[in-house]
């Protein structure tokens, strides 16, 4: 998620020049990419390298920081830094590679792909990758894959904000960006920024909390910001839908929505009320563990105290209820009239100046027989081209583009859905899989099926700057640059309305490219060289840049974030960029594909028997970030090994003590963890941290591919429909039944080149 | 009625706003350049409108403190000769 930034360009977006700090450097600005959150950041640079990388200059962005930013340059320099294109020798997943040159690699890759996609179609190509690792993609993976004929592009996205943006469009036609530095309520649903996860979210909402603003935290844990939060709801894990329901139940009741805004602007408002009305206080209570009289506290704070914000939670995304939670808070927005406020939730729109990233994307150029053959549109289409089909009209008439891409979330695959095609279990083949900045094999749920569906392909192609477990089963591993050795700009992912440059501090080690030079090779390599006609990416964002009067170069110099001036209730003007015009409480897209147009809650089911605790995933400590960045020894020092956290009470009734070892066990899989016992803990409940597995520990599917199959929590989470969202096809990462076994954890023999030093 | 009456106040709330919002646009925007007397008293101002006066929640000796990194110190580690 990118940094908001709510100023007007022409006054604020021109800055003086970062200055070095250290001697004899020189001083870029730039954007950090190790998260997701684009902090601007200065880097300084001394002979050839970047030697520090601190918060800018700028008073906007003061400790935009974190200790991930800080650590960058040490993180990129590490020894097992890939640095020449590899070729898999051995068997796949042997883990054993040859060094080859750029133009070898390219060559057989172009002629193994052209094969494939001649004897089983173009939508046996499948991508996934993240976009923060590979800012110079520029919507240039999907624009070729558009241009070949294959929709099946997967992202992690899909379980994390890009999910939350297709969905959010099916009430209003956009998904907004919290004015956080003008709001006077926050509404922070499980998710819980730190100083060191995402900073610049942290410092606005502890910012706003000191000059009055209200702050209500629902988490099932006591986390940092329930413990300073006005009402904390400790509601059960993946009980949020409920508590929203019971929220709106008061709103309604008490007669404390906008009535002029829900009579002019929305559709569906007596079915919603219709549907509320079975969520009585005193069931909701009872579905979340919290007492009424605090539920309806909080919903009077959040419905009177605004403008209020819910800011985006990977939470709700991440659960069976996600469509209807992820529709609940669209609603709550709306109706409180906090949408397109100050202080509210801004629709903002694309920059008219800039040619945004979804442009390049060329989704028109892709056939309507091959957007049909999206995997996942069937079954799960919510943020397939079928479930975001009725929306071109709309966006067209409201945002000016028949395809805008928000969070590149809106156009999917469904990941799931892929996997079994990989696996050779979908309506037809997918035999090429490419991955980009991308641990794959961690980074969904099902690793089982995944490893299945990666084992079954013909060819596998991985750009990366460290070999991770995917890239171990792959058939080719090219090495990727970093954030620190390529020229960026971000348009926030059509989030915001707002562009930023990031200068280039170095030039990438040894053999090292851009996922831009990667795609225009691979656009080579399948004779397709005119999809990518731009030879570099400096001259694609000339090109993007055309309409400013600026090149990229004067754009960076110039320019720390390009933005226009803020305008709100803009749908006043062209309405909201839905069917039918109004906020749609009762969607008509959710209907024509067949599912309930209204949010609904399903309860949990019956845990198989002897597995009577809970366990919720999803979470990283603060100096990871998703699967990365193990390998940096200062980070590892303070989070040596993976964590699960359990409360006093629970630790004791498993007979289990601080420092144990211990087996955690789902219906799908196990993974061994050391317990850490935790006060804001809720009774029964195991907390399972994000995306494990140790570079140093031995390479290959028969040593365990660097501890995954030992620790990743990816094999605790399948996708049985009971703990799946229908609509999207997303699975339940927040409350799923497990056991835990005391165990004792054996050395694992280490693999010399990768080894972590300390 | 009461309702209505929040939702004026709450109005009148939400235009002031915009108004506050368009001088901190502007004290941002000169602090932004730091080039004359005014642009430092704006920078100055801006940091004490964007951080509250009192305990400083951002600061972090781990952040604040760090030195950076020695480049050649950096090349010997990416070689692996150093830890
Ligand atoms: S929060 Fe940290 S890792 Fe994320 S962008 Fe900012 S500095 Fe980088």
């Amino acid at each position: 998620m990118p940094a908001t930034v709510p100023f007007d360009a022409e006054k604020v977006g021109k800055s003086r020049r970062p200055v070095a700090t250290k001697e004899g450097a020189t001083a870029q600005r730039a954007l950090c990419a190790t998260c997701d959150i684009a902090c601007s950041v200065g880097t300084e640079t001394k002979k050839g390298r970047v030697v520090k990388v601190r918060a800018s200059d700028n008073p906007l962005f003061r400790d935009n920081i974190c200790m991930k930013g800080v650590y960058a340059p040490r993180g990129f320099a590490n020894p097992n830094r890939l640095m020449h294109p590899m070729k898999r020798v051995g068997e796949r997943g042997s883990g054993k590679f040859e060094r080859v040159t750029w133009d070898e690699a390219m060559a057989d890759i172009g002629a193994r792909l052209k094969a494939i996609i001649a004897k089983y179609g173009p939508e046996s190509w499948a991508v996934s990758t993240s976009q923060w690792n590979t800012g110079t993609d520029c919507g240039l993976s999907r624009r070729l894959m558009n241009h070949i004929g294959s929709p099946n592009w997967i992202s992690g996205v899909a379980l994390c904000a890009g999910n939350t943006a297709a969905v959010n469009r099916l009430t209003y036609g956009w998904f907004p960006m919290g004015d956080f530095n003008n709001t006077n309520c926050i509404v922070l649903i499980g998710h819980n920024p730190t100083r060191h996860s995402w900073s610049p979210i942290y410092s606005m909402i502890r910012t706003r909390q000191a000059r009055g603003a209200k702050l209500i935290v629902l988490d099932p844990r006591k986390s940092e910001n329930a413990a300073r939060a006005d009402i904390w709801l400790p509601l059960k894990a993946g009980s949020d839908t409920a508590m929203l329901f019971g929220w709106l139940k008061v709103i309604i009741d008490e007669k404390l929505y906008d009535a002029q805004f829900v009579r002019d602007w929305t559709v569906g408002w007596e079915d919603l009320k219709r549907r509320v009305d079975e969520f009585p206080l005193s069931r909701v209570a009872e579905l979340t563990g919290c007492k009424e009289a605090d539920i309806r506290a909080a919903a009077r704070m959040y419905a009177t105290q605004g403008p209020s914000l819910i800011p985006w939670t990977p939470i709700t995304d991440q659960q069976r209820n996600s469509t209807s939670g992820i529709r609940l808070q669209t609603i709550l927005r709306a109706i409180c009239g906090n949408l397109d406020v100050v202080g509210g939730e801004t629709l903002q729109g694309l920059n008219p100046d800039i040619i945004p990233e979804t442009v390049i994307e060329a989704h028109e150029v892709l056939p309507e027989e091959q957007k049909l053959k999206q995997l996942g549109t069937e079954d799960h289409p919510v943020f397939t081209y079928r479930g975001q089909d009725a929306l071109r009209e709309p966006m067209k008439r409201v945002w000016g583009h028949e395809y805008v891409n928000q969070v590149v979330g809106c156009y999917m695959a469904n990941p799931n859905s892929t996997f079994k095609a990989m696996a050779g279990k979908g309506p037809y083949p997918v035999k090429a899989f490419v991955f980009m900045g991308n641990n794959p094999l961690l980074s969904y749920a099902n690793m089982p099926l995944i490893l299945e569906g990666m084992m079954n392909q013909e060819l596998i192609v991985a750009h990366e700057q460290f070999m991770t477990p995917s890239a171990q089963l792959a058939d080719y591993v090219l090495p990727a640059d970093s954030w620190l050795e390529r020229p960026w700009m971000s348009d926030m992912f059509g989030w915001m309305s707002a562009s930023r440059p990031s200068e280039k501090s170095m030039e990438p080690p040894g053999e090292c490219e851009s996922t831009f030079s990667f795609l225009k090779r691979l656009a080579g390599a399948l004779d397709r060289p005119e999809v990518i006609p731009w030879e570099s990416v400096e001259e694609l964002y000339d090109w993007r840049l055309e309409k400013t009067g600026m090149s990229f170069e004067e754009f960076s110099k110039n320019y720390e974030v390009y933005f226009n001036k803020p305008r709100y209730k803009k749908y006043e003007q062209t309405g909201f960029a839905t069917p039918s015009g109004k906020v749609e409480l009762k969607s008509s897209i959710l209907e024509d594909l067949g599912f309930d147009p209204l949010p609904y809650f399903r309860e949990d089911p019956p845990a198989p028997e002897g597995f009577d605790l809970m366990l919720f995933t999803g979470v990283r400590e603060d100096g990871f970030f998703q699967t990365g960045h193990r390998h940096i020894a200062e980070m590892r020092a303070k989070n040596p090994e993976p964590v699960c956290f359990l409360s006093k009470k629970t630790a004791k009734k498993q007979g289990l003590r601080e420092g144990d070892w211990v087996e955690v066990e789902s219906t799908t899989g196990t993974v061994s963890m050391k317990v850490s016992v935790r006060d804001g803990m809720p009774n029964g409940r195991v907390r399972i941290l994000h995306g494990w597995w140790k570079p140093e520990l031995g390479r290959g599917l028969e040593a365990g591919l660097s501890g995954t199959m030992t620790y990743s929590d990816a094999q605790l989470t399948g996708d049985d429909p009971d703990y799946f969202d229908q609509e999207q096809g997303i699975p339940h990462f927040k409350g799923v039944p497990c056991k835990l076994t005391k165990t004792v954890h054996l050395p694992v023999a280490t693999d010399e080149p990768t080894a972590v030093r300390a | 009625m009461i309702v209505q009456s929040i939702r004026s106040a709450r109005d009148i709330g939400l235009r002031w706003l915009e108004r506050k919002l368009g001088l901190v646009t502007w004290v941002a925007g000169r602090g932004s350049r730091n080039a004359t007397a005014l642009d430092k008293a704006c920078r100055w101002l801006a940091a004490v409108l964007l951080m509250p006066p009192g305990e400083d929640f951002m600061r972090d000796p781990l952040i604040d403190e760090h030195p950076g990194f020695d480049p050649d110190e950096l090349e010997a580690y990416s070689r692996g000769e150093t830890a």
